[in-house]
C-alpha cells in the first residue's frame, strides 16, 4: 500500500467516522407510532381538611408533661374525592383520589391519560367529595377552598396526536378543558 | 466464561488495533488514546458551552436556540460541534471501557479507576439529559416526559413530576434554570471524578498527542459545518410527539422506557449499573492465580529511587532502611502495586520486582532458554511480550522465542547475556508503546535500550544486533518478517570473545551474598 493510498484511506476512514458520528446524532424517531389522539385529566386542589376534636379526661392531662397539656385534642386528615368522567356516556374513570403524601396531608391530584381514537367525543367530568363534611354552626359560611362538587361538561374534535386537557382553574375554582379540540365546555360548581 | 468474553473482545480489538496501526501508526491510533480523547472532547465541550450559555436565555429557552441556530457563521456550527463533541465522547468512552476490560485492566489496584469511570459515564450521561431538555423541543419533551414518568414512580414526592409537562401551566423557568446550574455544575464534579479516575496512575497522559487531538478537532469541526444538525421543532404539551431527530447517544433509553413499566426500567438501570461495578470482581484472577506484588531486596538496594520514576502506579517510594545502613531504601506498597514488573527492568542490581519476575529469575530463565534452545551467530531470538505479536509467529520458522509478562519488565543484561551467549542477535517484540497493558512497559525499555535511562543496555552491546519492534498480537506473520529483515542485516562477525563477561556468575555470586 503506498503512503498515499494509506493517507488517502485513513481519511476516509476518519471522515466515515465522524459523519456516522453525526448521522447517529439524528435519528428519525417517533415515539408514539399510533397516531391517537389523548384525553388529559390533570388537576391539583388544596382539599378540605376535617378534624375531630375531643376534650381530654383529667386523668389523660396528669399524665402528660406540664407544656405538653392541651384543652383540645385533633386528630384530622383530607377529604377524600371521587373522579368519575365519562366519554359518550360511558363511565370511563370512576375511582377515589386520596390527598397525596405519607401521611395523606399534602393537596389531592389527579394526572389520568386516556388515550382516544381521533374524532369527536362527548366528556362529563365530576369531581366531588367522597364523604359527607360534618357541618356545624361555625361551618356556615364554608371557607373558600372548601370542599365542592366540580363538573364539567365537554365536547371535543380530537384530531391525529392532539390532546385535550381538562384541569382545575385556581382562580375561578372551577374545572376547564383546554386545547386544540375543544369545541364547547360548561363547567358547574356545587 | 467472563474470561472467554474478556478473550473474545481482545481478539477483536487487536485486528481493529492492526488495522488501525496502519493507517493511522501506533502513535496516532485513535483508539490507543480514547481515555485522553474523552478529555479533549470535555474541553471542547467547555469551550463552545461558554459561547453557547452567552445567548441562552431560561426565561425563552427555544427562542434563544433559534437565535442562536440563526447565528450562521458562528451559534449553528458551535452547538453542533457542542452535540457531535458530546456523542463522540460516548463513542470514546465505550471503547475505552471494552478496552479496559478486554486487557484485564480493571481489578485490584485498578478497580478505583474501573468504578469511576462507570460513575462518570453516569454523570456523563445526566449531563447530557440536562442539556437536551434546556433546548425544550421536541426530544426534549419526550426526554423529560419519560425521565418523570420514570421518577414518579418512586414513593418520594407527594406529586408527579409529570404534571409538570402536561401543559397545565408553561414549564417554569425555574426548571431551565435548575438543568442550566446542572449543566454547568456537573461537569465540575466531572473533573474532580477524572481527578480520581487517575489519582492511582503516574503521569496519567490526559490529552492525546497533539496531532491526534487536532485531527479529532478538525474533523467533528467539519462535520458541524458541513452538516449542522437542525433545530427539532418546539415542545408542545397539547400534542403527542410525532416523527423527529434524536441524538441515539443521550435518547437511546426512550424505547425502553416506553416499552416497559417504570419498576422495570428501574431494575435494568439498578441491574446494569451493579453489573458494571461488579466488573473488577468478576474478572479479577484467582486467588491462587492472582500476581503477587513486587517486593524490594533491601541489601541490594542502592538507594537509586529509579524504579520509583518509573513505576507507572506510583507504588514504589523510598523509607528509611531497615538492614542497618544509613540512607533510603525502596518499599513497594502492595496495595498499590499491579504486579506489572516494570520495577525489574528499572533496577541495575536486580533487587526489586515482583516474585518470579525479577531480573535474576529472567537470568535463571534465559540461562535455561539458551541451554535449551542452543540459537547459533546467525539465529535471532525474540524476546516478546505475551500479550504481543511476538508468541503468534508461525511456529515452523525454528526462531526461538523467550516470553516476558511485559517488555518493561525485561532486564537488559538478559539481553546481553543473550548475545554474550551467542545468539546472533535479540529482537524484543513490544505491544505497541501507547497499547501498553502496564501503560510505559514499552516506552521505557525504549529509553534503556537507546538513551541510557536506567538499567541501561551497557555501551558495550552492539546495537546493530538488538533491535525493538511494536507488533499487536494478530501480526505474527509481520514479526517473522521483520526477524528475516533483521537476521539479513545482521554483522558476520561475533562483537563478543567468550567469557569476556560472566554475567551468569556475577548474578549467582550476588545471589549468594543475598541468599547469606
Amino acid at each position: 500500500m503506498t503512503t498515499t493510498l494509506r493517507r488517502a484511506i485513513a481519511l476516509l476512514v476518519a471522515l466515515g467516522v465522524t459523519f456516522g458520528i453525526a448521522a447517529l446524532s439524528r435519528v428519525s424517531y417517533t415515539p408514539e407510532p399510533t397516531p391517537d389522539a389523548m384525553l388529559r385529566l390533570s388537576w391539583r386542589v388544596p382539599g378540605e381538611y376535617i378534624e375531630e376534636c375531643r376534650t381530654p379526661s383529667a386523668e389523660e392531662l396528669a399524665r402528660q408533661p406540664v407544656h405538653m397539656r392541651r384543652e383540645l385534642v385533633c386528630e384530622g386528615s383530607l377529604v377524600p374525592y371521587r373522579l368519575r368522567v365519562q366519554l359518550d356516556g360511558h363511565v370511563v374513570i370512576d375511582e377515589t383520589v386520596h390527598a397525596s403524601g405519607a401521611r395523606q396531608d399534602r393537596p389531592l391530584y389527579v394526572l389520568r391519560e386516556l388515550r382516544l381514537t381521533p374524532g369527536s367525543y362527548h366528556v362529563d367530568v365530576n369531581w366531588s367529595p367522597a364523604l359527607e363534611l360534618p357541618r356545624t354552626e361555625s361551618d356556615a359560611t364554608p371557607p373558600p377552598d372548601a370542599a365542592r362538587t366540580l363538573t364539567l361538561a365537554a365536547e371535543l374534535s380530537l384530531a391525529e396526536r392532539e390532546i385535550a386537557l381538562i384541569t382545575y382553574d385556581v382562580d375561578d375554582r372551577v374545572l376547564r378543558a383546554r386545547g386544540a379540540g375543544l369545541v364547547r365546555s360548561e363547567n358547574g360548581v356545587r | 466464561m467472563i474470561r472467554s468474553i474478556e478473550n473474545g473482545c481482545r481478539r477483536g480489538l487487536s485486528h481493529v488495533d492492526a488495522a488501525l496501526n496502519r493507517l493511522y501508526g501506533s502513535r496516532w491510533n485513535p483508539v490507543y488514546h480514547s481515555g485522553a480523547i474523552i478529555v479533549a472532547l470535555l474541553l471542547v465541550l467547555l469551550a463552545t458551552g461558554v459561547y453557547l450559555l452567552v445567548f441562552y436565555r431560561v426565561g425563552s429557552p427555544y427562542a434563544s436556540m433559534e437565535r442562536i441556530q440563526e447565528q450562521i457563521w458562528a451559534g449553528r456550527w458551535i452547538r453542533s460541534l457542542h452535540r457531535f463533541a458530546a456523542d463522540a465522547a460516548v463513542v470514546a468512552i465505550v471503547v475505552h471501557a471494552i478496552r479496559m476490560f478486554a486487557q484485564s485492566r480493571s481489578w485490584g489496584p485498578r478497580a478505583l479507576a474501573w468504578m469511576t469511570g462507570v460513575v462518570l459515564t453516569g454523570v456523563l450521561m445526566i449531563c447530557g439529559w440536562t442539556g437536551y431538555v434546556m433546548v425544550w423541543d421536541v426530544q426534549a419533551q419526550v426526554m423529560a416526559m419519560e425521565l418523570a414518568r420514570v421518577v414518579d414512580v418512586l414513593p418520594i414526592l407527594s406529586e408527579p413530576l409529570s404534571r409538570g409537562f402536561v401543559g397545565e401551566r408553561p414549564v417554569p423557568s425555574a426548571f431551565f434554570f435548575m438543568n442550566l446550574f446542572l449543566h454547568v455544575a456537573l461537569p465540575i464534579g466531572l473533573g474532580l471524578l477524572l481527578w480520581l479516575h487517575v489519582a492511582r496512575s503516574a503521569r496519567p497522559a490526559l490529552l492525546p498527542p497533539r496531532a491526534l487531538m487536532w485531527g479529532v478537532i478538525g474533523m467533528l469541526f467539519v462535520a458541524s459545518v458541513v452538516w449542522p444538525v437542525a433545530l427539532a421543532p418546539e415542545a408542545d404539551m397539547f400534542r403527542l410527539p410525532d416523527a423527529a431527530e434524536y441524538d441515539i447517544f443521550y435518547s437511546f433509553w426512550i424505547p425502553l422506557t416506553q416499552a416497559l413499566s417504570p419498576w422495570a426500567v428501574w431494575a435494568l438501570l439498578l441491574g446494569t449499573t451493579a453489573v458494571l461495578l461488579a466488573v473488577p470482581l468478576v474478572t479479577r484472577s484467582a486467588a491462587g492465580q492472582k500476581p503477587a506484588a513486587s517486593f524490594v531486596v533491601e541489601r541490594l538496594c542502592t538507594g537509586c529511587e529509579q524504579c520509583v520514576r518509573d513505576c507507572p502506579y506510583d507504588a514504589i517510594s523510598m523509607v528509611e532502611r531497615i538492614d542497618g545502613r544509613t540512607g533510603l531504601a525502596a518499599r513497594v506498597d502492595p496495595a498499590v502495586c499491579v504486579s506489572c514488573g516494570i520495577c525489574a527492568g528499572s533496577c541495575a542490581p536486580m533487587g526489586v520486582g515482583p516474585p518470579g519476575r525479577t531480573g535474576r529469575d529472567q537470568m535463571a530463565r534465559a540461562r535455561e532458554f539458551f541451554e535449551r534452545r542452543r540459537p547459533g551467530a546467525r539465529d535471532v531470538v525474540v524476546v516478546g511480550c505475551t500479550r504481543g505479536g511476538a508468541l503468534a509467529m508461525p511456529a515452523d520458522d525454528g526462531t526461538a522465542a523467550m516470553p516476558v509478562d511485559c517488555v518493561g519488565n525485561l532486564h537488559t543484561s538478559v539481553i546481553e547475556y543473550l548475545l554474550r551467549a551467542g545468539a546472533g542477535g535479540v529482537m524484543v517484540v513490544s505491544c505497541p508503546a501507547d497499547d501498553c497493558r502496564n501503560r510505559e512497559g514499552a516506552k521505557w525499555l525504549e529509553q534503556r535500550v537507546h538513551h541510557g535511562r536506567e538499567a541501561e543496555l551497557k555501551e558495550r552491546v552492539d546495537r546493530d544486533r538488538v533491535r525493538l519492534i511494536e507488533a499487536t498480537s494478530v501480526e505474527g506473520a509481520r514479526v517473522l518478517r521483520e526477524v528475516a529483515a533483521f537476521r539479513s542485516t545482521l554483522p558476520e562477525v561475533r562483537s563478543y570473545e567468550e567469557g569476556e563477561i560472566d554475567l551468569i556468575s556475577l548474578c549467582e555470586r550476588s545471589e549468594q551474598e543475598v541468599g547469606g
